[in-house]
């Protein structure tokens, strides 16, 4: 641009330069710091990786309890961001079919995003999957026995996938978007030559939106890794441990015992194994998802 | 009847199969979806142990919503309510959504429409935080807001929004890495003789930002400032992590701290829950004809 001020942008950045150096940059190197030292009443003192050997040193209760915690948080993740995936592409499909009413549809689906994540029907969701809940009483009505649900490690742990996946709306509205955007004139030639719905589907749906796919998956993957509410308040762990995320495990090791440092070590492993199945991720893409350019 | 009559007859019914089917599934699918936001509406007024799967009241009761908003439970905390509560969440709430809103749209602006050296990296660095998770953020930041030094600033404070500091300060700094995230996609699909146009008639960067750009970013704006409000309404770990005397507890320390006892029912946590996820239901109602992905939307952009 002509006669553009040199300084205009700068002066306009100054506030993202000031939050990605004070909370971002700062917090990210002193994290690794941190974890490297050892703090006994107001003296901290360097150990060099020691708290990393605490962690991984099976034999200590404070290895036990982080490796079933990693243990814990795969299981939630690998569970809960395939499931998230599959139901919303399938809903979105639907909705994206000529149907009438869709606004109310699409809002239907889209308001247990909006509150799932708020305590009070995160608590509600507790109250649902009790042993007296709304679940087991409506498998009583087909002569079901009830299940208890959070008094079992599988139960625990199905609960709170569920309540992660009953919040699919953000990635339907997206998956509804990119489907939007499938040229129709694909449908029109595979109409032609004789393909059915469900092999449209696979062979041209779900190739045209891959990019989408995987923007959804690292997303839900690096959200997913990161689970608080629904273990903290649901199982508050359990049972038996059985429900532990990390991210729960650090916040009562940090935050909770205060003991800064071993959580600082512990989120810089969780750091680690978020970007490790990100980048799994982006370079598996090349063998699956297609660029139209 | 010919065989083409039958046939077109049977292709028919399988169509009419078909949409019974597909409406069927959707709206048994909806009703899934909704049912515990439907019971919970029931159950609020449904009087001693927890109600039954239909959520209409056994024994109906109003003492849940009467005491609503009186202290839940815990008298002794002078002058609290829930009311208070709600007020407490809204000192974070109103300052991250603004500061959120408005710092991410004028980077996302600088990045997309101006050109200056460095521009490669910032955009970089906004990408690669995109997928930054918080936990690695988060015990240093506790570190230093926690710090002799600057903990004064916010600790005990008795002024409003500061005594949750911790919680919205870097909605100012941009931090949303998402919301900037959101803008650029969005900038990038308005043309640019717009601005050229405005820069022809002797406007300024700022002009045509504020002037020019904001009805069309209007929906983008309504979005993000939605998505933010929901997140940061909805935020548990913040409170929890920076909380102070209870007199300052949001909506989410006081909701799980409400057990069933001789003064709450079930019928009281449940009108209590109601009060305070109706502010989302309202917000998102007011905002919804904005959203990015609504039909009139698409419809224009065909």
């Amino acid at each position: 641009m002509v006669g553009e001020k040199k300084w205009v942008p700068y002066t306009l950045l100054i506030p993202w330069i000031i939050g990605f150096l004070l909370f971002k940059l700062y917090p990210f190197i002193n994290s690794f710091f941190m974890s490297l030292y050892q703090t006994a009443g107001r003296r901290s003192t360097f150990v060099g990786l020691d708290n990393y050997k605490l962690l991984f040193d099976a034999s200590g209760y404070i290895g036990e309890q982080f490796q079933n915690s990693l243990k814990v948080t795969f299981n939630y993740v690998f569970l809960t961001v395939p499931l998230i995936l599959v139901v919303s592409l399938l809903i979105a499909y639907v909705l994206s079919l000529k149907i009438k009413g869709v606004g109310f549809f699409r809002t239907s689906f889209y308001m247990p995003t909006v509150l799932g994540a708020n305590i009070a029907i995160v608590i509600l969701w507790r109250h649902i999957f009790e042993y007296n809940g709304l679940v087991n009483q409506a498998l009583g009505i087909f002569g079901i026995a009830p299940i208890s649900f959070l008094g079992t490690a599988a139960g625990a742990m199905g609960t709170i996938v569920l309540l992660r996946v009953w919040q699919f709306g953000s990635t339907m509205l997206i998956f509804l978007n990119a489907l939007k955007n499938v040229p129709e004139s694909l449908y029109e030639a595979a109409t032609i030559d004789g393909a059915n719905k469900a092999r449209q589907f696979f062979s041209i749906t779900i190739p045209m939106i891959t990019p989408i796919i995987l923007f959804n998956a690292v997303m839900r993957l690096v959200e997913t890794f990161q689970v608080f509410n629904g273990p903290a308040l649901i199982t508050n762990g359990g049972p038996a441990n059985s429900t532990r995320v990390l991210n729960l495990l650090i916040y009562e090791i940090a935050f909770a015992g205060g003991d800064l440092n071993l959580g600082a070590a512990m989120s810089w492993i969780l750091f680690l194994i978020i970007m490790l199945f990100t980048l799994l991720i982006f370079r598996s893409s090349k063998y699956w998802v297609h660029y139209q350019d | 009847m010919t065989e083409a009559q039958i046939q077109l007859r049977n292709s028919k019914v399988k169509k009419s199969v078909k949409e019974i089917l597909k409406y069927s599934i959707i709206i048994l699918a909806a009703f899934m979806m909704l049912y515990p936001l439907l019971w919970i509406v029931g159950a609020s007024f449904n009087e001693g142990a927890k109600a039954s799967f239909f959520f209409w009241p056994e024994d109906f009761t109003l003492v849940g919503w009467m005491d609503a908003f009186s202290a839940p439970g815990w008298g002794s905390v002078e002058g609290y309510s829930l009311f208070r509560a709600l007020w407490n969440t809204m000192q974070y709430v109103i300052p991250h959504v603004l500061f959120g809103t408005s710092s991410t749209l004028i980077t996302a602006y600088v990045v997309t429409r101006m050109h200056f050296k460095g521009k490669k990296l910032i955009f970089a660095l906004i990408i690669g935080t995109l997928l930054m998770p918080n936990t690695i953020f988060r015990i240093p930041m506790y570190a230093f807001w926690t710090s002799p030094l600057i903990a004064p600033l916010w600790e005990g404070s008795t002024a409003p929004f500061l005594p949750f500091l911790p919680i919205w300060a870097g909605s100012v700094f941009a931090v949303n890495s998402f919301s900037i995230f959101m803008f650029i996609q969005f900038f990038r699909t308005i043309p640019r003789d717009l601005d050229e146009a405005a820069y022809m008639d002797g406007a300024n960067k700022m002009q045509v930002l504020f002037h020019v750009l904001m009805p069309i970013l209007k929906p983008i704006i309504m979005t993000v400032a939605l998505l933010l409000f929901i997140a940061e309404f909805n935020d548990y770990q913040g409170p929890l992590i920076y909380k102070g005397a209870v007199s300052t507890y949001p909506l989410s320390l006081v909701l799980p701290s409400l057990g069933l006892d001789s003064t709450n029912t079930y019928a009281h946590i449940y009108a209590r829950s109601i009060v305070s996820v109706s502010v989302l239901i309202i917000v998102f109602f007011l905002a919804q004809r904005y959203f990015v992905g609504n039909d009139a939307d698409s419809a224009i952009k065909g």
